[in-house]
């Protein structure tokens, strides 16, 4: 009887597609890069919440957070001369209450070595039984030179007390300058007050001094119970630098924006590159494969949509019909077919007129055996050959639509974020953070499909390979 | 006389091309016993692969006239219903091994399920069915487990072989090969007629050989068909044919055909095919026959009539027949 039956493609087992695939140079860049990208997508899934989008478009979400900050990695470059973003979590907390009044201590230290320091302080406040019970807030800072600036009361009333804008600090920093070092007005009109607790005037002149800072912030809750818990609580400095990928003219956390780009962008260009191609397989087969008149008419059809200025078109529906992403993919799916119905209606032309297809019809065979034994085998290497083709082609019209600002998504997707950059002048305002990566990241999604696409050259077409 | 194999009878065969009416085969008649091998040689275009696909049944689409009378063993097989002739003819009497069997194999599937498939269709039970194929590849000396491969791991002997048992898988009585050896290399020719010749001594084959290599039609012919723009200017023994050819284009294949042990200067037949839409007046060779450019007699009569088939002395016991007023 046969010989125990292997499991093939092709005529090659998987092992062998394998070793096909990683045999050649760019089959192993491509795989290396592929799994960068999908590790990233499924880092994305995971890692960020379910509610990503609706937080990415909540602008207090990232109030928080620097503006246009630069990532933190460049202190590297710039020799630590910029104040990180940063949290602080690890302070001393006391509270308790006396006379009706619920109070609250919170005592941290920073170490200050930086050129810039922070530009602001924030109280974040959790609970809204706190900032709607009239509590006010108390600073103290001890600074390293050994002077002491106190501050306050500041009213919390709200989920984010930026203290360094309040005009009753400003004007106490103003006079702890007036009164210490006898300078005028030292914070500039505007300007957050905070960053001048990390300077010292020297020959009238504010330079920064470096050394330990000893924070401390005393809240009053006057409303007679103590609703002032550590959990409901929070402190950050806000940084001059911030994480991985720096901030945009939100505060958005770049690189959240940019992990959340991954798994998008995977699906446009794989939806996009599937609906494709199971068009172009239905119209290329049946045009080629029942000839005559419907080849006729489907022919002409697929010259239509090959002509179809499909970008501008895709522009002016998202217009007028206000489309979402998944919308866009489907209408450019849908009129991007051509190219490829025709390539497979002509694999499929010289196929049918191939010996093994007189044999069989010679033998007796229907259209439908001819179909499934000969013609579908041969055809399916080729369809995911112009699968990974089709897929960089949806991303990047997919990101242009977006840097259009049209086609959204409810997560941030990299043509999106780039839109938002170019609007706000990122280019000119040399906010290069927020315009590189998200370019390079398109760019490397896009040549991960084509590199995929060149390395299963030697695997798809029989005549690349070695027996 | 005994009844014959194959008996063509005026065998037309007429193309509908954009340009005209294309009479590919117009009047072939020839008788062909039981275990003689028939070589039948001709140049490109001359109709020879026509003449194979038109006794099996599997001309193109674009076909306008077929006509004339085809018996096989005693029945007509020409104008039977398709599905009868597919049913018990093709395949399982008359079979083909097909022209470039390189392409004649699909790459994607197994040896095993193309050789089968004919089988399958005709409803032999899909075990069974590879049982025989594994029983034919071993008769064409290949292992049984071939059945398995893929057309791209074999050589292109090997295909040549698999191409060979698909075609004896049913014990047919006659094979007909289409230039069973044109893209192979001369060793691998030499082992591809062998096994021909093996296999017609154990399975009592009947061959038609199609080729444009008289040297290697030699080697296995009995008689030789020779055929010119669709019809068949000579056929006869081997002897004959090879000693004493008679048609002045035998005469000039013959002559072109290079010998290892004499110097001879080789000939060639100036012109070329004509073309088979609008075939030359009368006898079709006459532009390019040497014999009508010299004989002023000849004038009037080989550009005015065909000629008909003209009984010449054979040497041997078959019939030789040349289409040439010179054996008026």
């Amino acid at each position: 009887m046969a010989a125990r039956r292997e499991f093939r493609i092709l005529g090659m087992t998987p092992g062998e597609i394998w070793r096909g695939f990683v045999s050649t140079t760019t089959g192993k860049i491509a795989l290396a890069f592929f799994s960068i990208m999908v590790a990233f997508s499924i880092y994305a899934l995971v890692a960020l919440p379910p509610n990503f989008g609706n937080l990415w478009n909540t602008p207090s979400y990232w109030q928080a957070n620097p503006k246009y900050a630069p990532p933190a990695w460049i202190n590297f470059f710039a020799g630590d001369a910029y104040a990180p973003q940063m949290a602080v979590r690890d302070f001393n907390f006391t509270a308790g209450s006396s006379g009706g009044v619920g109070y609250a201590v919170i005592q941290f230290a920073v170490d200050d070595s930086y050129a810039h320091p922070w530009r602001n302080l924030y109280v974040i406040v959790r609970s809204p039984a706190v900032y709607n019970a009239s509590t006010v807030a108390y600073l103290t800072v001890e600074r390293p030179d050994g002077k002491t600036v106190q501050l306050g009361p500041v009213s919390v009333n709200s989920q984010f007390v930026a203290l360094g804008l309040s005009p009753q600090i400003i004007s106490q920093v103003n006079s702890f300058y007036q009164s210490n070092f006898g300078v005028q007005n030292a914070v500039p009109a505007g300007s957050s007050a905070i960053p001048y607790l990390f300077y010292t005037a020297r020959g009238g002149d504010l330079v920064p001094l470096k050394g330990t800072y000893r924070f401390t912030i005393t809240m009053y809750s006057f409303s007679g119970s103590t609703v002032l818990n550590r959990k409901d609580l929070g402190v950050v400095l806000e940084g001059e630098v911030y994480g991985l990928m720096g901030t945009d003219f939100l505060g958005h956390d770049l690189w959240l924006g940019l992990l959340a780009g991954f798994p998008i962008d995977l699906a446009v260009g794989i939806l996009t590159a599937a609906i494709v191609v199971t068009l172009a397989i239905l119209i290329g087969i049946v045009a080629a494969f029942y000839g005559g008149l419907v080849d006729e008419v489907l022919t002409r059809i697929t010259d239509f949509f090959i002509l179809l200025p499909a970008f501008p078109l895709l522009i002016v529906f998202s217009v007028l019909f206000q489309w979402s992403i998944w919308d866009a993919i489907v209408f450019l799916a849908a009129v991007s077919w051509g190219g490829s119905a025709r390539v497979i209606r002509a694999m499929v032309m010289q196929i049918k007129s191939s010996q093994f297809i007189e044999s069989a019809l010679a033998a007796g065979a229907g259209r439908g055996w001819i179909l499934r034994n000969h013609i579908l085998p041969m055809v399916m290497p080729y369809t995911l050959y112009l699968f990974v083709v089709n897929v960089p082609g949806g991303i990047l019209t997919l990101s242009a639509i977006n840097f259009f600002n049209l086609a959204g998504a409810e997560l941030p997707t990299w043509g999106n974020i780039l839109a938002y950059a170019d609007e706000f002048g990122a280019l000119t305002s040399g906010y290069w953070w927020w315009v590189v990566p998200p370019g390079l990241l398109i760019t490397f999604v896009a040549v991960t499909f084509i590199f995929v696409a060149m390395g299963l050259e030697p695997v798809v077409n029989p005549r690349l390979r070695h027996a | 006389m005994t009844m014959a194999l194959l008996d063509v009878r005026n065998l037309r065969l007429y193309y509908q091309t954009t340009k005209g009416i294309l009479k590919a085969l117009d009047g072939v008649s020839f008788e062909l016993e039981e275990g003689e091998t028939l070589a039948v040689v001709g140049e490109t275009g001359s109709g020879k692969s026509t003449l194979a696909k038109a006794i099996t049944r599997v001309w193109e689409r674009n076909v306008s006239l077929v006509d004339g009378e085809i018996y096989f063993e005693g029945e007509e097989v020409l104008h039977m219903p398709e599905d009868r002739f597919r049913r018990e003819i093709r395949w399982r009497k008359i079979a083909m091994v097909p022209q470039a069997s390189m392409n004649a194999l699909n790459p994607v599937i197994t040896i095993g399920e193309q050789m089968i498939e004919p089988l399958v269709l005709s409803g032999v039970p899909k075990g069974e069915a590879l049982r025989l194929a594994q029983d034919s590849l071993e008769s064409v000396g290949l292992p049984r487990d071939v059945v398995a491969r893929y057309p791209h791991q074999l050589s292109g002997g090997m295909k040549q072989r698999v191409v060979i048992a698909m075609a004896v898988m049913t014990r047919p009585k006659l094979l007909i090969l289409d230039e069973p050896t044109s893209a192979l290399d001369v060793m691998t020719q030499a082992n591809i007629m062998n096994l021909l010749k093996e296999l017609k001594a154990r399975l009592k084959l009947t061959y038609i050989f199609i080729t444009h290599d008289l040297a290697l039609a030699s080697e296995l012919a009995d008689s030789v068909a020779v055929m010119y723009a669709g019809k068949l200017a000579e056929i006869g023994s081997s002897e004959d044919m090879y000693g004493a050819p008679a048609h002045p284009y035998t005469q000039g294949l013959m002559a072109s055909m290079p010998t290892l042990r004499t110097d001879k200067q080789l000939a060639y037949i100036p012109g070329e095919v004509p073309s088979l839409i609008d075939p030359p007046r009368g006898c079709r060779f006459h532009p390019r026959c040497p014999y009508f450019a010299k004989d002023k007699a000849l004038k009037g009569l080989c550009d005015d009539m065909e000629p008909p088939a003209f009984e010449l002395k054979p040497w041997t016991g078959r019939r030789h027949l040349a289409a040439c007023w010179l054996y008026k």
